[in-house]
């Protein structure tokens, strides 16, 4: 009896152990499922970042886009120069007026490839006082990415900030 | 008192099996997630090479080209600004800068050119 009694409790003891080992596996393969589809998804965004920053650095298309109405059908892409890394002092004057109107925030972001983030963007002068930007900016704590480009206006060496979020 | 021995080893045995099949059939749904999930994240991968390289051909400007192996099992589809990936469970999807993207052909497993004609982004098999 006492022999049997040792064999039991040895196997519900190994039993118990057996159980604590595979849930803490099984808990960590979660943890680090999760942690891996967050860090996809940050990769994701940093790349739809960096792509939608090498865009405002184009003329967009129609090149000519800040003279007319903007609409998903009539704005192909969107950009902010007139030729290489200068900005065109017209557009910046024009993403003025368009700022502040959810329409034209929804065809300027989804044009700049961001349909499914949230944008903001800015020129500002190289000691940081803000010339024109569009949309609203990130709120506190959100895991933002933020990319600088530099480019010239009238002249004058500026910075292009964006930033995407979601 | 054999018989008690038995009596106790065999409930124990119970809960052992019990748990064994429990565990089969968490590891089980845990494998099913975990393969789920690496489809999805290579559906992703595709859309997000694809998009970079139409992104970065529209953003050369024409003229400009890029080759690359469309993964086996893989389509490619453009609804407006969004490159769709659809190969096993999942769809994969990636932003466009442009619209202005004409998918001609692209055939799983070839290599498929990207092509900037005149601020069209055109793909066809290499």
């Amino acid at each position: 009896m006492r022999r049997g009694q040792i064999i039991t409790i040895d196997i519900l003891t190994a039993f118990a152990v057996f159980i604590l080992i595979a849930d803490a596996s099984i808990l960590l393969w979660e943890y680090e499922l999760t942690k891996a589809g967050d860090s996809q998804n940050r990769n994701i965004m940093e790349e739809v970042a960096r792509a939608a920053s090498n865009q405002l650095m184009t003329p967009g298309e129609p090149s000519d886009w800040q003279l007319t109405d903007i609409n998903s059908s009539s704005l192909h892409s969107f950009g902010l120069t007139s030729s290489s890394n200068v900005i065109e002092w017209s557009k910046i004057q024009r993403i003025g007026q368009l700022n502040g109107n959810q329409g034209n925030y929804t065809v300027v972001k989804s044009a700049l490839g961001l349909n499914s983030w949230e944008v903001w963007f800015g020129v500002l002068y190289e000691n940081g006082t803000m010339i024109q930007s569009f949309g609203s900016q990130p709120p506190t704590g959100s895991s933002a990415v933020s990319i600088d480009r530099k480019a010239m206006l009238n002249s004058s060496p500026v910075t292009v900030r964006l930033e995407v979020w979601r | 008192m054999r018989a008690q021995i038995s009596f106790e080893f065999f409930i124990a045995f119970f809960f052992l099996l019990l748990f064994f099949i429990l565990s089969f059939i968490i590891y089980q749904d845990e494998m099913q997630f975990a393969n789920l999930f690496m489809s999805a994240v290579e559906a992703q991968s595709v859309a997000s090479d694809f998009s970079r390289a139409i992104n970065g051909v529209y953003q050369c400007g024409s003229g400009c080209s890029y080759k690359l192996q469309l993964k086996d099992g893989y389509y490619l589809a453009v609804r407006r600004r969004v490159l769709e990936v659809s190969g096993g469970p999942h769809v994969g999807q990636a932003s466009l800068v442009s619209d202005n993207v004409n998918i001609q052909s692209a055939t799983p497993g070839r290599y498929v050119t990207v092509i900037n004609n005149k601020g069209v982004v055109e793909l066809h098999d290499a």
